[in-house]
């Protein structure tokens, strides 16, 4: 997979983000979206569907830890690299 | 008996069904597929739960209410038995569970009746409402029964899309005034009528609920905790419902407390048990020995609807000086 393709990845799921919060037009990657509520606890299994969809790979929830949701820094290294 | 008095909660009592399952066991029976139920187990917390589908609801009541009502002084008597439950429809048209129950228990001079308004936070509603009614009836002698526990009959009960995985419990609480057990300290509510709905509300509803959720639970936590004239440090433990961990990791964000305040060992074990939750929660404290005499405790649930509810308690062993 090439880099752009990682990166319109990542991508997609900062839209997605993003689309749920008008208000707001940037994401930086390193900010907490659980932390900051941009996701909430309502909206986590569309944030996963979100990156399966953008990943094209099913989530294995045995290998993955919820510390690799925090940010889309973290989705980006643990779902996109 | 002065209308000051304070409502004591004599007795908590809770029962389990034995028969245990894991949640990926429910997949099937209410349509979870392979995204939810990692979601519901990696980040939600959930592992287990107790579910009885062939346990009647009489069963499942009976035991914590006994238990409860075992503990009633000599000379004592129960005035009123409140059946507190979230679903609106926890039995046939024609079967009054309340009724029923204060037969099964032999109260028949006590005034059964049911409160579901609040859904999840029923229960701590129907400790306020009844300590309401003693202070009316000026009884000294008199108690107040309240029973929670009720069946996830459907699927459209037991899962709560995104949200939770309802479980089967009981529990009861056995209230007077001036008693010597734990002190009801205050209890604050906030419904919020725009989520009415329940379950059908709209996408944004639902976005604006997530996104809010844990600043609701900390409003009434700190607003609750004010009229008791206590601030978060001077509590021991958040006794919660056990809606789910990632809910209660952004309240716990909200409220600016260590994680360990907040009780969520019960979650993995048995789900959310209705308007059984923070009782479920409280006897496991106790017969684990957590709950110190003295100390300040916030029992706290949310009710589709929506409610918000926290109630602040002071802890009493029986046997134990007032403090």
């Amino acid at each position: 997979m090439s880099s752009s393709v990682d990166t319109q990845g990542i991508d997609k799921v900062r839209d997605w983000i993003l689309g749920r919060h008008p208000d707001r037009t940037e994401l930086a990657p390193d900010v907490n979206i659980i932390e900051n509520r941009l996701v909430d606890s309502l909206a986590f299994v569309e944030l996963v569907y979100a990156i399966e969809d953008a990943s094209g790979r099913e989530i294995d929830f045995d290998a993955i830890d919820v510390e690799d949701f925090q940010s889309l820094a973290t989705i980006e290294r643990a779902f996109f690299s | 008996m002065a209308a000051t008095a304070v409502s004591t909660l004599e007795r908590v009592e809770s029962y389990l069904p034995e028969r245990s399952l894991r949640i990926e066991e429910l997949a099937e029976h209410l349509g979870l597929r392979r995204a939810a139920l990692g979601v519901f187990r990696k980040f939600y917390g959930l592992d287990r739960l107790r579910f009885d589908p062939d346990l009647p609801l009489s069963d499942l009541l009976r035991p914590a209410a006994r238990a409860a009502l075992a503990t009633l002084p000599d000379g004592a008597h129960v005035s009123y038995l409140i059946y507190a439950h979230t679903t609106q429809a926890v039995a046939p048209p024609d079967v009054e569970v309340a009724q029923a129950l204060r037969a099964d228990l032999g109260l028949e001079s006590a005034e059964a009746f049911a409160l579901s308004q609040q859904a999840c936070v029923s229960s701590l509603g129907a400790i306020d409402v009844a300590g309401e009614l003693l202070r009316a009836d000026g009884d000294p002698d008199a108690y107040a029964l309240m029973v929670t526990g009720e069946k996830a009959y459907s699927p459209v009960v037991q899962h709560v899309p995104n949200t939770a995985i309802m479980a089967d419990a009981a529990a009861a609480c056995l209230v007077t005034l001036d008693g010597r057990g734990d002190r009801v300290r205050s209890f604050v509510t906030r419904t919020l009528g725009e989520y009415a709905e329940w379950l059908e509300l709209t996408p944004e509803q639902n976005t604006e609920f997530g996104e809010r959720y844990g600043a609701r639970i900390a409003e009434v936590i700190n607003q609750a905790l004010a009229e008791a004239g206590l601030a978060l440090d001077d509590v021991e433990l958040v006794i919660p419902h056990n809606v789910n961990l990632l809910a209660w990791r952004q309240t716990i964000k909200e409220l600016d407390v260590p994680a360990e305040k907040v009780f969520l060992d019960n979650v993995p074990r048995y789900s959310h048990t209705f308007a059984s939750d923070v009782f479920v929660n409280y006897t496991t404290l106790r017969d684990e020995g957590r709950l110190t005499d003295g100390a300040h405790y916030v029992l706290v649930s949310v009710g589709l609807g929506a409610t918000f509810g926290a109630m602040v308690v002071t802890h009493h062993r029986p046997g134990e000086p007032q403090t």
